[in-house]
């Protein structure tokens, strides 16, 4: 189509050609049934125009096929549009196993960015093309929310809880980032850089200068020792005072209560912080201190970041 | 305007004549002077507010402009939308046009509650009062306030939302009025099935007013609790969820915009049939896409939040739900294009107004689909897309359908004619302008603009120059149409009867209406879309007729104080009655929004909430409990007193219910007393923010229920009350039990589980 219509930009993943295509759908039937109306209006205005003062006009008050035709044709449309939005939509939602994960932290005012290596970026997030990415949003501070236009994605980052975004870019570029959740005074200069780059050249970037810093997993399996994790929770699949953590990630757990639930970063984090809060079937409540206020932020995400390497 | 009537020959008397001075203006209950408070104050803001977003557009027109600092335009942007929002379109349509025209179309003399209405108003004034102070303060939340951004203790946003909450106060109050002046007050044969579409869409819209905007209320209370005392609610420091804000914003948030929309949509439909000289297409349709509307606008708020950490499953819902909302907007398009065919068309500026809505509309509606769709949302959400898509629906709509309705009534409203020529040409200054300046944003959302950003990147310049240019364009355009209706008002020509030549009750007594609406409370035979038929002809002779004869009657009316003396008794009994029950549903909302915030953070937080309940003593929640079902008691009394016309009996069973409600406060005091000694307060957690938060309002509530009960034995005292008449002992007992059933549930919720 035409520039007229498609203001898009670049497309840098196979989701974002999805969205331009039902965009493009959406705007098209819109822009034709502005038109046809527009111009059924006009014509109207034209040829029924008040020639003179007394002057025939017709009696019509209703038409109930028409009601009828004009409801139900609107509503199978827009459902069509729903159902193609939402399927997208919802693949993109999916979990992808093994996808490369980033920790993404926003704050007043730039993004910072943790790579499973332990490699660090600010307002730059470099991922290897053609990899199923995962991004783990959270903010240090107020609302913000993580725009890629280029991805046709963005999720809100919020303090309290983790946000995610799954997606696979398929084109080696720089695109922009931007927040979109008003943030506060340097909202507008909050803009940051996504670098979709070979699986090479990821490979060296994301390697660490083998110094003091270590891969954040590891930082976490010092601490599961220092704690005394271990005292209640096997790594091997044994059952001891409290669940064994193998395999804890992305497994489904069936809580007392009977709900299940499946295991993820919310939930880590909330078993730490108050482990009362949901139990796991076949195990007391009450048994597990509260780790809130004894673990910095960091420490919380090495301890999960090592839970999910297990 | 008044000296200049008096200079022309024969002064008529009219509801702007009857009584002169700024004060008779401000203590006048006429709905129609009411109606004029609130649109010169209205586009007082308007234009203010216009004013903001020139400079808005103006740092905009380059990147990296430095215009206005940072600061200023992140303030700028709050205040102008603070000031479209809370001051102008929210009070909107209904507050001006609804309150002149609603008695007029049902052939009424007035709303049913006069006095509240003039309460609205004075409400509204001291909101905008508020409003206004905050300006200064710089405040630069935007609009939405989202919390954490908000709850950084800031006088700034406790003032604004303090404004917003009262002004919500005002919109309520003239929702209630509404609802029970449509239900009460229709004139002989004006039923149902004849009621003129516009005030069906008044209806709805009161209807929304009344169950969306205490929650807002609830949602602005926590807010400035919050940044006062630190309630936790909205805090995620303190294990509040900032999320819980958003739904609880938008729960109000989203209907507010068919508040705005609705009404706008009622007049498109009486000036369509009026200028095609046919009847309006599809009546029932028409009357049920509002209620639809209504209805399904309370259930998709979370379509604001597709992207703010929801689970897919509400993502998908609020989409589907979203979508079922554009179906009953697409009926009314297609029903007024339906009525044009066949028509004998004329385009005098409502018209043009009206066709330009429809025009308009289209694009607002089919960009909302856009928004619907989770796929596209998730790019096109907070950027100006989204800024594009609600000013073609607030501007292009609500606004454009304001106009219409202002230069369609006009001749009605001030007994004259405005410049027609000059109204076409602002009218096409508007159009143009308007659609040069948000078209472009629609691409620029596309771009992936952000919006609510002081400058941006290169690429985006073009499309934003664009933009600012026609913006000023717009600018122009509406106070040409200022200017043009402004001078009309003082020194337009005379209108003749009925110009338009519209079936309309509202046309058949003089222009401008006198202070009584009418000599006699019309009876109607019926509906006013009846064009295109033998008798149409001499129906219309007939109203001007008597429009003209309006004009030989009348006689200096002064406004009234005391019992309503517009309505029979039985009516205002009724007409009592039901408003009460309505104020009622209110105030269980408003607590209703407190009680899910407790369940909600009760369920997320049991051991927390346990342990903390343990602070409580239960013995002395008992002992209020015991009291307060006392109070109820010996309040039922008193209304069994009154009905038996036993007028020291009142005032005996009153007092001992004041007696009652005193110890609870004394009681209550104790309490908090203790609270602060163990410095539970400021609260620690959110367990005392929701318990300071509900006690707290609820003893405000108490406070008042005490004020009402003073009040009424102030009239027992002066024997106002007899046999027959003691609806305000009733009222006020009914109001009373309410804040009773009340505690009845806080009380275990807090105290024993
Ligand atoms: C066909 C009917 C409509 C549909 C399907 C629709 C849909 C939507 C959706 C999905 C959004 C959220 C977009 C986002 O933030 O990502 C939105 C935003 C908005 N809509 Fe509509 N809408 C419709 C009509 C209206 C009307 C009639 C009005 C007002 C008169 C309105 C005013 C707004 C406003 C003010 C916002 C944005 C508020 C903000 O974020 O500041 N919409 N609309
Ligand atoms: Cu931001
Ligand atoms: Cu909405």
């Amino acid at each position: 189509m035409t520039k007229f219509l498609d203001w898009m930009p670049v497309a840098a993943s196979d989701y974002a050609k999805e969205v331009d295509w039902i965009n493009l759908m959406i705007t098209t039937a819109a822009a034709l049934c502005i038109l046809a109306v527009t111009a059924a209006m006009l014509f109207f205005a034209w040829i029924y125009r008040r020639r003179a003062e007394r002057e025939h006009s017709a009696y019509i008050t209703h038409n109930y096929l028409l009601e009828v035709l004009w409801t139900a044709i609107p509503t199978v449309v827009v459902i069509a549009v729903f159902y193609f939005g939402t399927k997208s939509y919802v693949a993109a939602r999916t979990p992808v196993k093994n996808a490369l994960e980033v920790q993404v932290t926003g704050y007043q005012w730039g993004w910072d960015f943790l790579y499973a290596t332990g490699k660090q970026s600010t307002n730059e997030l470099v991922v290897p093309v053609n990899t199923p990415v995962r991004l783990v949003l959270k903010s240090r501070d107020v609302n913000h929310s993580f725009f890629v236009p280029a991805l046709r994605l963005k999720e809100d980052v919020l303090a309290g809880a983790y946000h995610y975004l799954w997606f696979t870019a398929t084109r080696i570029g720089e695109y922009p980032v931007f927040c979109t959740e008003y943030c506060g005074l340097s909202h507008a200069y909050m803009q940051g850089k996504l670098r979709v780059v070979s699986q090479a050249d990821y490979a060296s970037f994301s390697q660490i200068e083998q110094t003091h810093e270590m891969p954040v997993s590891e930082a976490g399996q010092q601490l599961f020792a220092a704690k005394g994790c271990m005292a209640c929770h096997s790594v091997d699949g044994t059952p001891r005072v409290g669940p064994t953590l193998k395999a804890i990630f992305g497994r489904e757990e069936k809580l007392v209560d009977g709900s299940k639930i499946v295991v993820d970063e919310n939930y880590l984090a909330e078993s730490l912080k108050q482990p009362n809060a949901k139990i796991a079937e076949g195990f007391a409540p009450n048994m597990m201190p509260s780790f809130e206020g004894q673990l910095s932020e960091q420490e919380l995400e090495a301890l999960i970041a090592y839970l999910k390497t297990l | 305007m008044n000296e200049n009537t008096a200079n022309e020959p024969s002064p008529p008397l009219n509801y702007l004549t009857a009584e002169r001075g700024i004060w008779s203006w401000w203590m006048s209950t006429d709905h129609k002077r009411i109606g004029l408070m609130y649109l010169g104050s209205m586009i007082f803001f308007f234009f203010l507010g216009g004013f903001i977003a020139l400079a808005i557009r103006s740092q905009l027109f380059r990147a990296g402009s430095t215009l206005l600092a940072p600061q200023s335009y992140n303030v700028a942007f709050t205040i102008h939308g603070v000031i479209m929002i809370f001051l102008f379109i929210v009070p909107g349509v209904p507050a001006t046009l609804g309150n002149f025209l609603l008695p007029l179309m049902i052939g009424a003399k007035d709303v049913a509650f006069p006095r509240m209405n003039r309460l609205s108003y004075w409400i509204y004034a001291l909101g905008a009062l508020f409003a206004f102070g905050a300006l200064f303060m710089g405040v630069d939340t935007g609009w939405t306030f989202y919390a954490p951004y908000s709850i950084q203790n800031r006088w700034g946003v406790v003032t604004m939302t303090l404004a917003a909450f009262v002004l919500g106060f005002s919109s309520i109050l003239t929702g209630l009025n509404f609802l029970v002046t449509i239900h009460k007050l229709r004139c002989p044969g004006m039923s149902w099935n004849r009621l003129p579409l516009f005030v069906w869409t008044l209806y709805a819209t009161a209807i929304l007013q009344v169950v969306a905007t205490p929650v807002i209320g609830i949602t602005l209370l926590l807010l400035i609790l919050e940044n006062l005392f630190g309630v936790g609610v909205f805090n995620p420091a303190m294990g509040g969820d900032p999320v819980l804000f958003q739904h609880f914003f938008w729960f109000y948030s989203h209907p507010v915009v068919y508040i705005m929309i609705l009404p706008s949509m009622g007049i498109i439909s009486e000036i369509v049939p009026v200028f095609s000289r046919k009847p309006i297409f599809g009546y029932k349709a028409l009357v049920a896409a509002s209620i639809g509307i209504a209805v399904i606008s309370v259930l998709v708020w979370g379509h604001h939040m597709f992207v703010a950490g929801m689970s897919d499953a509400a993502r998908i819902a609020f989409s589907l739900l979203t979508f079922l909302v554009a179906v009953p907007t697409a009926v009314k398009v297609f029903n007024w294009l339906s009525t044009m065919y066949k028509g004998s068309i004329s385009f005098e500026s409502p018209m043009l107004y009206a066709m330009a809505f429809i025009f308009l509309f289209m694009i607002a509606g089919t960009s909302g689909i856009h928004l619907a769709t989770l796929a596209t949302d998730a790019h096109y959400h907070d950027t100006y897309f989204v800024v594009a898509h609600f000013h073609y629906t607030i501007q292009g709509g609500a606004v454009i359908g304001l106009y219409a309705g202002l230069h369609f009534w006009f001749p009605l409203i001030f007994g004259r004619v405005y410049n027609e020529k000059l109204a076409r040409l602002a009218f096409w200054m508007v159009f143009i302008g308007f659609n040069g300046t948000f078209l472009p944003q629609f691409a620029l959302g596309m771009e992936g603009m952000p919006r609510r950003y002081f400058t941006y990147p290169a690429e985006f310049e073009p499309l934003h120059q664009v933009s600012t240019v026609f913006a000023f364009l717009n600018g122009t355009g509406y106070s040409l149409v200022l200017l043009n209706l402004l001078y009309a008002a003082f020194r337009g020509k005379r209108s003749p009867a009925n110009p338009w030549g519209s079936l309309g009750l509202e046309w058949s007594t003089s222009l401008p209406p006198p202070h009584d609406n009418f000599e006699r409370i019309p009876v109607v035979e019926d509906w006013s879309y009846g064009y295109a038929q033998p008798q149409t002809a001499v129906r219309l002779k007939q109203m001007e007729e008597a429009s003209r004869a309006a004009q030989l009657h009348q006689g200096p009316q002064t406004p009234h104080e005391g019992p309503p003396r517009h309505m029979q008794p039985e009516q205002a009994y009724d007409a009592a009655k039901l408003g009460m029950w309505i104020f009622l549903g209110t105030e269980i909302l408003l607590f209703g929004g407190l009680f899910c915030a407790y369940i909600i953070y009760r369920l997320a937080n049991l051991e927390l909430f346990a342990t903390a309940s343990r602070h409580l003593s239960w013995p002395l929640g008992t002992l209020n409990t015991v009291i307060l079902l006392t109070s109820s008691y010996f309040m039922a009394r008193a209304v069994s007193r009154a009905r038996s016309g036993d007028n020291d009996g009142i005032i005996r069973c009153l007092d001992l219910t004041l007696l009652c409600a005193l110890a609870f406060l004394v009681i209550k005091g104790f309490e908090y007393a203790a609270k602060f000694e163990h410095h539970l307060f400021p609260p620690p957690n959110i367990y005392f923010g929701l318990y300071f938060a509900t006690t707290g309002l609820h003893a405000l509530h108490v406070l008042c229920g005490m004020g009402v009960i003073v009040w009424l034995r102030g009239l027992a005292e002066n024997e106002r009350f007899s046999k027959t008449y003691f609806t305000p002992v009733e009222m006020g007992g009914l109001y009373w039990h309410l804040v009773d059933v009340i505690w009845i549930y806080l009380f275990p919720l807090l105290y024993l589980i």
